[in-house]
């Protein structure tokens, strides 16, 4: 069964004066464990997309379901928790709380979810480690590397243990290296761990990586192969 | 949790260090200044008070029923046994107990005359209470055995022109309207603080006044000065019922001089509008801070909602980044003014030149008071308080309208 289904959305913005149709009839199912690439020139709707599954962008119509969970359904309140709960995010600008350790960024998430700071600081440690970050748990955002920053988002994505990670141009703002130590850490995980991972992007590298690419031009799926 | 929440909130105060100390020096500043304004006004108050009240009225007296508002000779109360006394001087919070007995005459000197009040009291009882010996400015004060001589107030000998060894001639009626005239050698003038006691004083030993008016033994009131003057009103309270006298009423000094009070309001008034428009200009300075604090953080408060941080816990870590704020600036401020005001309370700035003649003119100790009492620093404290409370609104109405979207654009 699907992990995700979306079906028949669409998206139209400013609908009372000039609509700008950002999905048209997206219908898009990820089962568990796929690691797939969302493709496509800026503006085709990748990030609205990944927005939509995300949570955080309403449909215009159509349904997405999570796991039988209509998100379409969902109050603001209801959706914060099932991103809490479900989802993990991986940002483009890493986007860690810069006043936070490492460990303190992984760590606030599982807070969050209820677990105690001894509980959270064990489990973010574990993370950190799986990303190969246990030396520099202590070290602030801004003493970190790009590709080291990228990787505490990641960690941060999986401590919650969502049903998905969405990765909106993960490798966007990373060097080579950088870049691929984190695909290699992503492919692990989604080998070893059986983690779901969704990117929207357009970097070559995570395309030539991804099981699955599914491109989108003009609001509409193009294509949909595995590879 | 609640430890994260202080964690985050710290943090982010010394984010941006500047921002932070200059918000927290517009706390201090507000309340230093306020402090210092409110002890001043809060000083010259008691001043004026202890001035006026305690040096004459006393905080509380006690009549025959009908008296204040009579004011007619006829209304006196009698008390030979003193029980009356007794009873009143019973009460451990009484420092001072003064017979009275008043009332109006013609005084007249060689070519004029002069409506005045005619004081009779005791001499050695009042001179703690009204002062009279510390404003003797020509001749003396009473001794012991000055039974038939008078004090009068500066006022009246200038416009009568009479010094001392002068006589002064006293016309007028006495009780049940017997016709009390006299002859009394001056000893003394004093210049009394209140201008308007200045103006037409004498005073007398009471047992003269009593043979004079014809009234053995009465009295228009006692005049009670108390030991701790912020309880006035509950030890009045506490003497009418320890006296349970129907025919006696028992005032405190707000009720004997509500142009007293008054007046305090008027100035006290003029001082809340200052002090109103310093906490708007300060009020505006932290919301100013407040939004440049969310703004700055728009992109990472996105972020967090994003990631399934509820919107009441993005609320409240700002509103706690605020109220660590106020809690700093103001602390600082308290520990820094309190000592200043309580040694200016201990040590008042004395006043020198005209100023200062001024005062002693109108026999006020040249001197500016400060208050250190608790009502000082409550007002505002809580008035900086009440306005984070009110700022403290806008990032609750921001963290419940983000956009986790637009807010990470």
């Amino acid at each position: 069964m699907a992990i995700i289904s979306v079906s028949n959305v669409e998206k139209i913005y400013n609908p009372d004066t000039i609509p700008v149709h950002a999905l048209k009839q997206v219908n898009l199912e990820i089962q568990k464990g796929e690691f797939t690439a969302i493709v496509g020139p800026s503006g085709s709707g990748k990030t609205t997309l990944l927005n939509c599954i995300g949570g955080l962008d309403t449909v215009s119509s159509g349904t997405i379901h999570i796991k039988n969970i209509d998100l379409t359904n969902l109050t603001d309140k209801e959706l914060i928790k099932f991103r809490l709960n479900h989802i993990g995010f991986v940002f483009q600008a890493y986007n860690l709380i810069p006043v936070l350790t490492a460990l303190e960024n992984v760590a606030f998430i599982l807070q969050l979810q209820g677990k105690s700071t001894k509980e959270a600081h064990s489990l973010a440690k574990q993370m950190l480690d799986s990303v190969g970050l246990s030396e520099r748990i202590h070290n602030r955002p801004a003493q970190l590397s790009g590709g080291q920053q990228q990787r505490v988002a990641v960690a941060r994505a999986l401590a919650s243990q969502p049903d998905y990670v969405l990765a909106d141009e993960p490798t966007a703002n990373l060097d080579s290296e950088s870049a691929s130590k984190l695909l290699d850490i992503m492919e692990r995980l989604n080998a070893e761990q059986g983690v779901t991972f969704l990117f929207s992007t357009h970097d070559e590298r995570v395309i030539r990586r991804a099981k699955r690419v599914v491109t989108l031009r003009d609001g509409a799926i193009s294509s949909d192969a595995n590879q | 949790m609640l430890h994260f929440y202080l964690i985050l909130a710290w943090r982010n105060l010394w984010r941006n260090k500047r921002r932070t100390f200059i918000t927290m020096f517009a706390i201090f500043f507000s309340i230093f200044f306020a402090l210092m304004m409110r002890s001043m006004q809060l000083g010259s108050y008691g001043s004026m008070i202890e001035n006026t009240v305690g040096r004459y009225t006393g905080h509380i007296q006690v009549h025959k029923n009908g008296y204040w508002d009579s004011r007619s000779f006829e209304d006196l109360f009698f008390d030979e046994d003193e029980s009356i006394l007794k009873k009143i001087q019973a009460n451990t919070e009484i420092s001072l107990v003064a017979p009275r007995l008043e009332s109006f005459m013609l005084a007249a000197g060689d070519h004029k005359s002069r409506a005045t009040l005619v004081v009779g009291f005791n001499p050695e009882i009042d001179k703690h209470l009204s002062n009279v010996p510390k404003f003797i400015s020509e001749g003396r004060y009473f001794n012991a055995s000055d039974s038939n001589a008078v004090v009068i107030s500066n006022g009246l000998a200038e416009y009568l022109n009479l010094h001392p060894g002068d006589t002064l001639i006293a016309l007028g009626q006495g009780y049940h309207g017997i016709s009390s005239n006299a002859a009394f050698p001056i000893i003394g003038i004093a210049k009394l603080s209140s201008p308007e006691l200045n103006r037409a004083s004498v005073f007398l030993p009471i047992q003269t006044a009593q043979y004079l008016f014809g009234a053995e033994n009465g009295l228009t009131s006692y005049s009670i000065l108390v030991d701790n003057p912020s309880k006035f009103k509950e030890i009045a309270h506490k003497l009418t019922n320890e006296l349970q006298n129907p025919d006696l009423e028992i005032m405190d000094w707000q009720v004997l001089m509500p142009e007293l009070i008054q007046a305090i309001e008027v100035d006290s008034s003029s001082g809340q509008i200052m002090l109103f428009v310093l906490y708007l200009v300060v009020g505006f300075g932290i919301f100013g801070t407040v939004l440049m604090m969310i703004s700055e953080r728009k992109f990472e408060l996105g972020v967090m909602l994003a990631l399934g941080t509820g919107r009441k816990y993005i609320g409240t870590l700002l509103c706690v980044e605020l109220f660590i704020l106020t809690l700093l600036g103001s602390v600082i401020a308290l520990g820094f003014t309190y000592p200043i005001l309580w040694y200016l309370y201990l040590n008042p700035i004395p006043l020198t030149g005209e100023m200062a003649e001024m005062m002693l003119n109108y026999g006020m100790e040249p001197i500016i008071p400060f208050a250190a009492s608790f009502e000082v620093m409550y007002s505002p404290i809580s008035v900086i308080y009440i306005l984070i409370g009110l700022i403290s609104f806008y990032p609750i109405r921001y963290a419940f309208r983000l956009n986790p979207i637009e807010a990470m654009k």
